[in-house]
């Protein structure tokens, strides 16, 4: 497959992955802000969050990482700094799965107050990567 | 089939996976890419490896992250988990006191 093909599907699973991160933290602050979180409509978005945005962030990696090893980028510093923000955000995908987990099993009544601003995280995070891209700084 | 939809559902399982995966890629680099790189003068076999051990690392930093997050680890636990990953053979030794872990979910439901 050529390369602006892959570089494509890459922006297209960040693109999804993203959306996922900003909406599920969003709707769980509106809900909680609403009176508390309801454990049925949470296993709803659990569902999707597996269903789409978890294989979206694996298809990320795996493209981002094939691309980065096909043009030869890993002696590049900016990619470096990308490749720090971008486990950042996997480790933030993993606290929301974990919360959405256990508030759709009734055990946790609202989400922690880092899921409540996690979109946040995920904005600034983001602004940083697509910087990076863009600029190339270093 | 079992095995695929227990993987996919159980985090514990995940992780377990996740390091087995991460351990194994760790080895293959530091025993056979980066001796052969270094003595044989083969590069290419690091340069493949590297981005696949990168993936590897990810996917056990958010499947340890899931499951820290799902409540339930002790201090003890989520730094000998947190730290296996960056030691070779970590993992793999981990993995013992996981399957512990995951028999005495499995007791416990």
């Amino acid at each position: 497959m050529s390369y602006l093909v892959i570089k494509t599907l890459h922006v297209v699973a960040m693109v999804v992955w993203l959306s996922g991160m900003i909406f599920v933290p969003l709707t769980l602050s509106r809900m909680a802000a609403g009176g508390g979180v309801d454990a049925k409509q949470v296993a709803h978005l659990r569902a999707g969050f597996a269903m789409l945005v978890t294989p979206a962030m694996l298809a990320v990696w795996g493209l981002g990482l094939y691309l980065a090893y096909d043009v030869g980028l890993f002696g590049d510093a900016w990619l470096h700094a990308k490749l720090t923000l971008v486990v950042a955000m996997s480790g933030l995908h993993g606290v929301l799965s974990g919360q959405l987990r256990q508030m759709s099993g009734a055990r946790l009544a609202k989400p922690a107050p880092l899921v409540l601003k996690l979109h946040w995280l995920v904005g600034l995070l983001l602004v940083g990567i697509v910087g990076l891209v863009i600029v190339k700084p270093f | 089939m079992t095995h695929i939809s227990r993987f996919l559902t159980d985090p514990l399982t995940r992780l377990r996976c996740a390091g087995l995966f991460e351990g194994t890629t760790l080895l293959f680099l530091l025993l056979i890419a980066v001796p052969l790189k270094h003595l044989a003068g083969y590069p290419g076999i690091v340069s493949a490896a590297g981005p696949v051990h990168g993936l590897a690392f990810v996917l056990y930093i958010v499947a340890l992250v899931d499951n820290f997050s799902g409540g339930g680890w002790s201090r003890k636990e989520m730094l000998r988990t947190g730290l296996a990953c960056l030691v070779p053979f970590g993992t793999f030794i981990n993995d013992r006191y996981l399957g512990v872990r995951a028999a005495a979910q499995a007791g416990g439901q």
